[in-house]
């Protein structure tokens, strides 16, 4: 039988407002909506029923490409990788650490593979049609997602965190060209319906218009409706409701997850997802001192966690400290007669045999800074006495 | 050696977006690097654990363990590529947290979103070598670049990292009063010209840091060949 976009293959009872049903046209099953969002993160790095990559969540205008994110599996074999979830043992302690590390190289190559594809894709969509910015944020933001992931040891939690934000920036892109390419032109009419229906997340909808649209484009839904407004849709079969704790992971972390997000399941719900998920890439003012307007530079001496006395040994030293620590490394490897290097630019290092000179400046950097320095602190001189 | 333990604590923690920010003085410093065991008996054994705590605190609760190293001798070469490898990520975070401060917020009206720090920061990205099997990360640091991009001894080779510098520095506070600005270079600029295109970049470059920072920048360095 032939059904239209309000009939239903199956259908069931709202499991929370009995006045109301869901039905779907092109499903086998109905899964259950929303209720009021608390977002975290669960044990498996996944945000529970909220997770739009996992569970079908209200139909958005503002991001209608969401419900086109590919069911789990759903892609040939070489992208399996984008469903993977990381176990306990799925990281590569760093040495000399009991607690940082990364991914296995193997799962890292594999997730590396299927972003380049993606984003040769993505690269060939932007080259046949006008420049779309959000296709752009999101290459660039999943490439630094994964170099992150790739380039720095980090805790087991974060590991996790991160794998889960590469897939999900993954499948968010892959549904935004999917819905650029073959989903809006169905639902706008300006290529013939769709004649199956895609392995798709798909959503609810309320609105009928939205029903059509997604009707004609082949992409699963779940529209719920008054039992008032039923009159003469077709029905086939009744069943029960799909709840997430039925095959989701609902546990959390064993260190929870922050909560990021209270309230309905709209675009605000996802809109905290996403810049929860960016929040790593963002760094902290590594001068700030604690101060969210970062310090100026004549605090920098007063700076840090303790200050008795004013004196040179007190001098905050932001990046020096680096320097610092090699000098102090180089004494503990008793490598004999360290002068104190004056600069970090020539150092010298001695050993009772021999003396080194290891010449790392390049030449018009280190020409540049010097007389620099002095010219700005003669320009702020003037600058004073001019105010 | 201590530093190429607690290297990867230090890159983590430069790259966290960590709330709590503290700076530490050399005191500090030194206390955490003098290599005891920890007594917290002792002034410096406290001062050690507490700055343990600082480096990373949330590793700490997981149970990340500072303690454990395993110190060993070094030879020459490898002092030399970890000073390289300090100095380039001194630099680059350096060159990070400059534009922040440095940005003239004015010259972005009506393209509020190319402030944003991800942005900026693919820009800086420019400004360095990777190698295609290498993540494109600041924090990514090989000493197999250690004379490829700012540090190629060919002046030639170094132009398209110091033009993506000075793409960088192009929204930065004074930069179109600075007689930089003014420089032109094309693939027919005599060698000289170029090496006072690149004094003129580094001048402008140190400058600013000065004037945010009250003290000299750290500068990109080479390596002499293995």
């Amino acid at each position: 039988m032939s059904l239209g976009p309000f009939d239903g293959r199956v259908a069931a009872l709202h499991p929370v407002h009995h006045d109301y049903y869901i039905a779907t046209p092109n499903q086998n099953e109905i899964f259950a909506p929303p209720g009021p969002c608390n977002t975290y993160a669960r044990a498996d790095g996944h945000y529970g029923p909220d997770d739009h990559t996992q569970w079908p969540q209200p139909f958005s205008r503002s991001a209608p490409y969401l419900c086109c994110v590919p069911s789990p599996n759903s892609l040939p074999a070489e992208y399996s990788i984008m469903w993977w979830g990381p176990t306990y043992h799925d990281f590569e302690c760093m040495r000399g650490h009991t607690g940082i590390g990364f991914l296995p190289n193997q799962k890292l190559e594999l997730m590396e593979g299927c972003c380049k594809r993606l984003s040769e894709r993505a690269d060939e969509h932007q080259s046949n049609v006008p420049h779309n910015p959000l296709i752009h944020t999101y290459s660039i933001n999943l490439r630094r997602t994964l170099s992150r992931l790739r380039a720095i040891g980090m805790m087991r939690r974060e590991v996790l965190f991160e794998c889960r934000q590469v897939q999900r920036q993954w499948l968010e892109l892959w549904a935004l060209l999917d819905y650029k390419e073959v989903y809006k032109p169905r639902m706008e009419g300006h290529v013939a319906p769709a004649k199956e229906t895609a392995n798709a997340i798909g959503c609810f909808v309320q609105e009928a218009e939205s029903a059509e649209r997604l009707f004609f484009a082949g992409i699963p839904y779940w529209i719920i409706r008054p039992i008032t407004s039923f009159t003469t849709e077709n029905i086939l079969s009744i069943t029960t409701v799909f709840q997430p704790k039925d095959v989701l992971e609902l546990e959390d972390y064993i260190h929870p997850f922050p909560l990021i997000y209270v309230g309905d399941s709209n675009y605000c719900r996802f809109r905290a997802i996403s810049e929860h998920g960016l929040k790593s890439l963002r760094y902290t003012d590594l001068f700030s001192d604690g101060n969210p307007k970062g310090i100026k530079p004549h605090e920098f001496e007063e700076a840090g966690p303790s200050r008795p006395q004013r004196n040179s040994n007190n001098r905050s030293q932001p990046c020096k400290p680096f320097y610092f620590a090699l000098y102090v490394s180089l004494i503990r490897s008793q490598i004999q007669g360290v002068p104190k290097h004056q600069n970090e630019q020539h150092q010298r290092i001695g050993t009772n045999s021999t003396r080194l000179t290891v010449r790392t400046c390049l030449f018009h950097w280190k020409r540049g800074r010097r007389p620099s320095v002095l010219l700005i602190g003669h320009q702020q001189c003037s600058s004073q006495k001019s105010s | 050696m201590i530093w190429t333990t607690i290297r990867d604590i230090c890159i983590y923690r430069l790259t966290s977006n960590a709330s709590k920010v503290q700076l530490l003085s050399n005191q500090d410093w030194r206390t955490l690097l003098s290599g005891h065991v920890p007594n917290q008996d002792t002034m410096a054994g406290a001062l050690r654990q507490s700055l343990a705590l600082l480096l990373s605190p949330e590793a700490t609760q997981l149970g990340v363990d500072l303690h454990n190293i395993a110190d060993r001798e070094f030879s020459m070469r490898e002092t030399q590529e970890n000073m390289w490898g300090i100095s380039e990520l001194s630099f680059r975070f350096e060159l990070l947290m400059l534009d922040r401060r440095a940005l003239d917020r004015r010259l972005f009206e009506h393209r509020e979103r190319e402030l944003d720090s991800l942005v900026r920061e693919e820009l800086i990205l420019k400004c360095f070598y990777f190698r295609s099997d290498q993540p494109r990360h600041l924090a990514s640091v090989s000493v197999r670049n250690a004379r490829r991009g700012l540090a190629s001894p060919n002046i030639r080779d170094r132009i398209p990292y110091l033009n993506a510098l000075r793409r960088v520095m192009f929204e930065w506070m004074d930069y179109h009063r600075h007689h930089v600005a003014r420089l032109t270079i094309n693939e027919e600029t005599r060698e000289r010209d170029l090496l006072h295109y690149e004094y003129a970049l580094a001048r402008f470059y140190t400058q600013s840091y000065f004037r945010y920072f009250g003290r000299a920048a750290i500068i990109p360095t080479t390596l002499p060949d293995a």
